[in-house]
């Protein structure tokens, strides 16, 4: 592989530029055919409504391949946990599959199984997600599997023990990645106090899980009126909704919802660099970033295309200058994080010891670069054209089309916000870019978090405000 | 030659009563230019979205002796320009198509491939007919190549607690060609050893049409991508037939362990893997069947055994020709099961567990609902697995590739159906623990508690 596109960043990938009159004046070559005109992204017809309840359900027929996939989305995830109780939610969504009143653990797993798909839970920042896929003519067995997991997970003594040691296991060898250690003191750096300052659990909090807490935590988090039930399929919209409302219709939570997460606030001061010890590592791993804005900003758009072309695709400014010209690195790359409370703006590269400090040298170059000059025409219209591409690339599948619904439905905004819709993306100018850029890739503002061999590294880092 | 193969694959399974069979329709038609080209189309109609993937009928199996990861670093240098096309071509208009492109080296194939909306067809045919007419092979590109490739290797093996090891090192220990058993990856000094010279000999002889496939699925008409192939790539010059030597190897006559150290690995995990009969004898699709039934999913025997029974492993992975997938693949492959297991566990009880679960299978066969659960879990990973006109391409690409026609891809369904209870039993007499290879990682100085723990099981 040239680039590990998917490991990279949830959505889009990397991209370019030498220095910008090079990459300017490069000519396409002559007998290169026209590109025709675009065609419109299709948009897909969502069969909305909300039950009594409150629980919003989303059906989307789609044809193809005789395939379904069932998502209940919740609001909350990660966010809901407590600071005693920190990642609780992981072992929630885990612990959700160790079995109901009427199907443990193993019969859920083959009756799953016989319907050709697997059971999906999954906790992160702002929701906690039960899903399965299946055949399309399963369709009424994987709805109710969904539905019984939903209201009836009886979290039995095995199957919790059977977790939480799953759960150390886990811990352990994450411990030992890298881009983990990163990502997780980088959240801390960034959110501080605030519920996304977590993003995994700790021995001890795995320890401190108990079948009675996960049964009162479930059924206070899990209820319809925070929820989404998405179905995406070769299936009939009519009949999964009749199907929806005999399952789901007297659903009810218990005790008080968890409220929404508070709004994150930027963390004020200078940069700051943060280096995590990781002895005999052959290469540093660095994520640099901000808070990013809400997604319903008027600056959403913008953004997009400033880190599309700063560091979301193969031919950004990033990629092409610390990858393609210096061969620092395989994979770099840069992207907006979308949350509820505020996202951020990260750029992340895995690099060998011995250029760890010019490689940050590049990134915070690339960055101002982005913040002080304007992007070229040339740059905006690839930008624009690789961004609406990867969208109708990602959407041509059912699961691809499922994300993207739960990412919106997440975040507040409707299904006719798909992929950020092209008429937002052609009023952004080319002074919009910088003027996001300078905020959000400010590098005199950053929070640097290196992981690799300290020794090696602290010194390399030295020069760009490391502390010694 | 023009031929065409269109069938409605039925659904798997007996739908609920009342309810329509469900159906895929997946419409293949051929051509052939006369440079030996095969040109393969799949019309979808829907989004506006074609995924595009050329062939070429090398992998890293067959990569010169004394350059080992030269597939790869080879692969790589298809994206570094051409003369008509220089450095940064490709991917300025690929993105500024709205299209996205990758490389992939396996043992027997690279494949190269795009998904792009499709008013861009004309471009991205162009790009690969260019750079299927030559390279810029400049020294540059090669040194700058060099560089990232490594690294890859550095991110994906070096600094990874566990280093790729079921795709690096047990092959080593499984076989005893030097085709099988090489690392596709390449040593370091191997790949400063590449030259110009070497780029241009590969390409010459592997990179020609007539050991190529071109595929196409989206919402483009075949006529219209027949004759499309025929402007852009049609005047490229044939070379010669490459050989194929065979790859196939016996099953091993003892087995074999190899305990290595890991500095970062905090967690034990071992691969074993047993060598595979060729993709068309009678027991491969049956032992795809079984590697399915051993490792796909919670509910796969290995998992309930081993994770859920006796508590010894945490995770469980593996199966048929895991590299290359389905049933693609020349001579061998190998069956692979990837363990990882709790720091007190001697890695022979987890063997012994592994050979337990085997022996039961080959003694008592599998139960009917068991064996219809797992088929229908292959069929309905397949389906998704097409659902992406990308998936799709390269899944048409290797049917033409690997057997001259894609008849034998559409024909998957029905040969997984086919599969009884009885001819897994009999697979899994393949898997016995004296053909088998293990490959122990363990967190380092915990060595000799491994080997120590392995005297009652296999010998190193």
């Amino acid at each position: 592989m040239r680039a590990a596109v998917a490991l990279l960043l949830a959505a889009a990938l990397p991209l370019s530029a030498e220095n910008p009159k090079k990459a300017d004046a490069m000519t396409l070559p002559e007998d290169l055919p026209a590109l025709l005109p675009e065609k419109p992204l299709p948009s897909p017809d969502v069969v909305s409504l909300t039950l009594p309840s409150g629980l919003v359900v989303q059906v989307v027929r789609k044809d193809g391949v005789p395939l379904v996939s069932v998502r209940l989305v919740v609001k909350g995830g990660l966010s809901d946990d407590a600071p005693s109780e920190p990642g609780f939610a992981q072992l929630l969504a885990d612990a959700l599959k160790e079995g109901t009143a009427g199907r443990n653990g193993p019969v859920l797993a083959t009756a799953v199984q016989g319907a050709g798909g697997d059971l999906v839970t999954a906790a992160l920042p702002d929701s906690l997600t039960i899903g399965v896929s299946g055949l399309a003519g399963k369709t009424p067995l994987l709805l109710d599997v969904v539905a019984d997991v939903a209201r009836r997970a009886s979290f039995p003594a095995e199957g919790v023990a059977r977790v939480k040691a799953l759960a150390h296991e886990r811990l352990e060898t994450e411990e030992s990645d890298p881009f983990f250690v990163a990502a997780r003191a980088f959240a801390k750096g960034l959110y501080g106090g605030h519920p996304y300052g977590v993003i995994a659990p700790t021995a001890d909090s795995i320890d401190a899980v108990t079948s009675g807490r996960l049964l009162t935590e479930s059924r206070r988090r899990l209820r319809p009126e925070r929820s989404l039930l998405l179905v995406v399929g070769a299936v009939d919209p009519v009949s999964v909704t009749a199907e929806v409302k005999r399952l789901f219709g007297s659903w009810k939570g218990s005790g008080e919802a968890p409220p929404p997460a508070p709004e994150a606030k930027p963390p004020a001061g200078p940069r700051r660099i943060e280096i995590l010890d990781r002895p005999g590592s052959v290469q540093t791993v660095l994520v640099v970033g901000l808070l990013g804005p809400l997604r319903t900003s008027a600056d959403a758009g913008a953004l997009e295309l400033a880190m599309t072309m700063y560091g979301g695709a193969f031919t950004s400014r990033l990629v092409q200058n610390l990858r393609e010209e210096k061969g620092y690195t395989y994979s770099p790359g840069a992207g907006v994080r979308w949350l509820a409370a505020r996202g951020t703006v990260r750029s992340r590269a895995a690099v060998r010891n011995d250029v760890t400090g010019a490689s940050l040298g590049e990134i915070f170059y690339e960055m101002t670069r982005m913040a002080t000059t304007e992007p070229t025409d040339e740059e905006m219209e690839r930008s624009r054209r690789v961004f609406a591409g990867l969208k109708a690339i990602s959407l041509q599948t059912g699961p691809g089309l499922a994300d993207e619904l739960s990412r919106l439905w997440v975040l507040g905004l409707p299904p006719s916000e798909i992929g950020l819709t092209t008429e937002t993306l052609a009023k952004v100018t080319k002074a919009d870019v910088k003027r996001v850029s300078k905020r959000y890739l400010a590098s005199s503002r950053a929070l640097v978090v290196a992981v690799g061999d300290a020794a090696k590294v602290r010194e390399e880092l030295a020069p760009l405000g490391a502390a010694e | 030659m023009l031929s065409a193969a269109a069938l409605l694959i039925p659904a798997l399974l007996a739908p609920p009563s009342g309810a329509a069979s469900p159906r895929m329709s997946l419409p293949v038609k051929t051509h052939v230019l006369s440079n030996g080209l095969t040109v393969v189309v799949s019309e979808q109609p829907g989004s506006p979205v074609v995924g595009l993937t050329v062939l070429y009928r090398i992998g890293s199996r067959l990569e010169p002796r004394n350059r080992t990861g030269f597939a790869h670093l080879f692969e790589h240098l298809m994206f570094e320009g051409t003369p008509n096309a220089p450095k940064g071509v490709f991917d300025r208009v690929c993105e500024g198509s709205g299209g996205t492109n990758n490389g992939q080296t396996r043992p027997d194939v690279t494949i190269y491939w795009e998904s792009f909306p499709s008013p861009a067809l004309d471009r991205f045919l162009w790009l690969e007919a260019d750079r299927m007419k030559t390279l810029a092979f400049e020294a540059a590109a090669l040194d700058n190549q060099r560089d990232v490739v490594k690294e890859e290797i550095r991110v994906n093996v070096q600094n990874d607690p566990y280093g790729l090891f079921e795709y690096q090192d047990l092959p080593k220990a499984l076989f005893d060609k030097w085709e099988n058993a090489h690392d596709g990856y390449g040593d370091f000094h191997d790949l400063d050893a590449a030259s110009v010279a070497d780029v241009k000999s590969f390409f010459a002889a592997y990179y020609r049409p007539n050991n190529a496939v071109l595929a196409v699925a989206g919402d483009v008409p075949a006529k219209e991508v027949f004759s499309k192939a025929e402007r852009y790539f049609g005047a490229i010059p044939r070379g010669e037939t490459p050989a194929r030597p065979d790859l196939s190897e016996p099953p091993r006559a003892r087995s074999a362990v190899v305990v290595k150290e890991s500095a970062l690995a905090k967690t034990p995990a071992l691969g074993m893997g047993w060598r595979m009969p060729s993709r068309t004898h009678v027991d491969a699709i049956p032992l795809l069947v079984l590697g399915e039934l051993l490792h796909n999913g919670r509910a796969a025997r290995l998992y309930t055994a081993l994770v859920e029974g006796s508590e010894i492993a945490t995770d469980v992975s593996g199966g048929f020709n895991p590299f290359q997938g389905g049933a693609w693949y020349d001579g061998t492959t190998l069956l692979l099961s990837r363990i990882a297991y709790k720091r007190d566990v001697p890695y022979a009880r987890v063997l012994a567990a592994v050979d337990a679960e085997v022996a039961r299978i080959v003694k008592e066969g599998v139960p009917a609902e068991e064996l219809s659960r797992v088929k229908t879990k292959i069929l309905a990973d397949w389906y998704a697995n097409l659902e992406s006109r990308f998936g799709l391409s390269v899944e048409l690409a290797q049917a033409v590739a690997f057997d001259g026609r894609p008849d034998g891809f559409l024909e998957f369904p029905k040969k997984v159906e086919a599969v009884t209870g009885k001819d897994v039993r009999r697979a899994a007499a393949w898997l016995v623990p004296s053909a088998r290879a293990t490959v122990v990682v363990t967190p380092k100085g915990e060595t000799r508690k491994a080997e120590e723990a392995g005297k009652a099981g296999d010998s190193p």
